[in-house]
């Protein structure tokens, strides 16, 4: 194992992958994104506001989004409320990593409903940033919509309905006592 | 849009990254990763050591309180100072949460500010490997900020399930 917790065996190949950075801080977009040149990713596009990049993702195809929660009124959750519902398959379905950085507990909830793949809080470090990536490639999690929520399914280990419930999942019944997926595997 | 959950399975390039042949292996990416962070640094340092200086010059002043100012130029700090000095991190993390319970109270309290301000500059200048004076530190600011309480309370415990009626 390694700083991202990761098999030392394990090999990234972002040669052709797109990667939008959205932050309205522009030294932290060229972090970020050296980062991300670091793990191999050639084509990193940075973004300092929210319109510009809704203009980028009409635009082009982008396999992963990093997200700052630091857009003032909000911002960054509208932001996710137009990408998860607004707009057309596969781009409602691109992966959104969501950076924090002072965290609050109404933020936390946000960034929790907002169908995210992850959170980080700052400080990051560059192994949680490769993990959370290996992770996306690894867990293919399938995602759900309904009235209230599109995103990622945020349940990990399913058990089908809870106990004393009948369910809201027309899966439930059938995904009875699926095993979670080992975290370290990827 | 309905209550039903409807589920899909999309297939993204982004899965794709860790069958792909080539690449490079985790190590040599983090390594990679490391060095590239490197060339930002002085610039990163330059800049913190400015918001640091705004900051001081702010609790040197004490004039009317400027909460919008004060959480800016720690949220500067914060956002910057992650992947170089995780300590001074969360220093101005703490000074971020500071303002936002006072600003919730309607209060001010230039002296608990001044504190993280005085341990901010502390953390910038101290060198590597005083890893307990660091925890120190961080354990007294986290202690002014208790003082205060946090304006969102905690989410509700998950209730248990229902019984089933027999």
């Amino acid at each position: 194992m390694n700083g991202a917790n990761l098999p030392a065996h394990l090999r990234i190949n972002l040669e052709a992958s797109t990667i939008l950075f959205i932050d309205d801080n522009a030294m932290s977009l060229e972090i970020l994104g050296s980062v991300f040149y670091g793990f191999g990713c050639k084509d990193r596009v940075k973004c300092a506001n929210l319109e510009d990049a809704k203009n980028i993702l009409l635009s082009r195809r982008v396999d992963l989004i990093f997200l700052d929660a630091g857009f003032p009124d909000d911002g960054w959750y509208k932001f996710m409320q137009w990408l998860r519902r607004d707009t057309a398959d596969p781009m409602c379905f691109t992966p959104v990593i969501i950076i924090s950085g002072h965290s609050t507990r109404a933020l936390v909830r946000k960034a929790r409903d907002c169908g995210a793949h992850f959170t980080v809080a700052k400080p990051i470090t560059t192994g949680v940033l490769l993990n959370r990536l290996a992770w996306i490639a690894h867990e293919q999690r399938p995602f759900v919509r309904n009235a209230i929520f599109a995103g990622p399914d945020r349940r990990w280990k399913n058990n089908g309905a809870p106990p004393g419930t009948a369910g809201r999942r027309s899966g439930d019944a059938q995904e009875d006592n699926t095993e979670e997926p080992a975290r370290a595997s990827a | 849009m309905s209550d039903q959950w409807v589920q899909y399975r999309p297939k993204l390039q982004i899965y794709e990254i860790l069958d792909k042949p080539g690449g490079v292996a985790v190590e040599q990416a983090l390594q990679r990763a490391e060095e590239a962070l490197e060339q930002h640094r002085a610039s990163a340092t330059h800049a913190i050591r400015e918001s640091v200086t705004r900051l001081e010059a702010i609790v040197r002043e004490r004039g009317a309180p400027d909460p919008e100012q004060v959480y800016a130029q720690a949220g500067f700090v914060l956002d910057i100072a992650g992947v170089y000095m995780p300590a001074l991190c969360r220093a101005s993390q703490s000074l971020c949460e500071l303002v936002h319970r006072l600003r919730a109270l309607g209060k001010w309290d230039w002296a608990a500010v001044a504190v993280h301000v005085s341990s901010m500059r502390l953390l910038l200048e101290m060198r590597d490997g005083m890893e307990g004076a660091v925890q120190s530190v961080l354990d007294g600011l986290a202690a002014v900020v208790a003082k205060y309480p946090d304006p969102c309370p905690p989410d509700p415990p998950r209730s248990a399930p229902v019984p089933a009626a027999s």
